[in-house]
């Protein structure tokens, strides 16, 4: 097994599967690449949730979603963040190399009722997989806000910048 | 250890507040490269969350601009805690964020978050000066006022 699949046996074994990255929803590009020190830093535009190309999380939260659903949105939207991360090394190596990332930030966005408090609860569900696919270099910051509206309603949207080597 | 970013924050008979410890999985402040990312912070202190509620409705602009000043506070505790102490390793602040927690059409978030940003400059000196964006929203943390991230360029 390549150092890459064991990180996507270890998102696996803890219940999560590493979909296809999405191609953008609009005018821009899902990830740019540039040189940075001895390796790459790749942004990671914003990204849905999103499974086999359908939203499956709309609406705010705190009215109609709660928490526990607004954290399986994140986590969803995460994989979408780790789909096109995978993408850009595929696109730097010639091979997907996951093993070669550092996260370094990500921005969370949840489309919320007014005044909504548990933001930091839904954003460590992100994190959490951060750190079980990339451990060490899973370690990130990370600022998380609140939005009375995200586009086409989804309920968390996800950006991020990442370290290749 | 006393370099000139710690004189310069003397001679402002600024203290500091502690650095606080992340709240889950995630860091503070992660360096890369020359780069430091900071997280975004809310106006703690000692532990207690502080203006709370919406600038404009429950604080006023003073209010919500000593929110940004502390968590820019926070942000400068973070940077010297994850540079060992030397604070005098920054280059200059690069970018910083500002999200205010207001209502629907309040449109005074730039002066808000200036709280911020005159703290840097005071700080720092010309190597404060940045790049920002400052926008408000519906909704923070623990429903904190204020929060802001930071990117600084270190040597």
């Amino acid at each position: 097994m390549s150092d890459h699949d064991r990180i996507v046996a270890r998102l696996a074994d803890a219940g999560f599967v590493l979909p296809p990255a999405m191609p953008a929803v609009a005018s821009y590009v899902p990830t740019v690449a540039t040189p940075f020190g001895q390796g790459m830093l790749v942004h990671v535009a914003g990204q849905g949730p999103f499974r086999n190309g359908r939203l499956e999380f709309v609406g705010r939260i705190g009215d109609g979603i709660d928490l526990e659903v607004a954290r399986r949105s994140a986590e969803l939207v995460t994989l979408n963040v780790l789909a096109q991360v995978a993408a850009a090394t595929d696109a730097h190596f010639g091979v997907p190399s996951l093993h070669r990332v550092r996260c370094v930030r990500l921005g969370v966005f949840l489309n919320c009722i007014d005044g909504f408090e548990a933001l930091e609860t839904i954003a460590d569900a992100a994190s959490k997989i951060v750190v079980a696919a990339f451990e060490g270099k899973g370690q990130h910051c990370r600022s998380v806000v609140g939005k009375p509206v995200l586009p086409m309603d989804t309920s968390v949207e996800i950006d991020g910048i990442f370290l290749l080597d | 250890m006393t370099g000139r970013i710690d004189a310069r924050l003397t001679e402002l008979k600024i203290s500091l507040p502690a650095a606080s410890a992340p709240a889950a999985n995630y860091v503070p402040v992660v360096l890369a490269g020359n780069l430091a990312f900071v997280s975004g912070q809310v106006p703690v202190l000692q532990g207690e969350f502080k203006y709370l509620g919406k600038v404009g409705v429950e604080l006023t602009l003073e209010q919500g601009q000593q929110a940004a000043r502390l968590c820019a506070l926070n942000i400068i505790a973070q940077m010297k805690r994850a540079l060992g102490g030397d604070l005098d390793r920054i280059r200059r602040c690069v970018k910083v964020g500002g999200f205010v927690n207001c209502e629907a059409g309040y449109g005074d978030q730039p002066k808000v978050i200036n709280g911020a940003s005159d703290l840097f400059v005071e700080v720092f000196g010309d190597a404060g000066r940045h790049a920002r964006f400052a926008v408000g929203t519906n909704a923070l943390p623990f429903n904190v006022a204020v929060e802001v991230d930071a990117v600084f360029e270190i040597a």
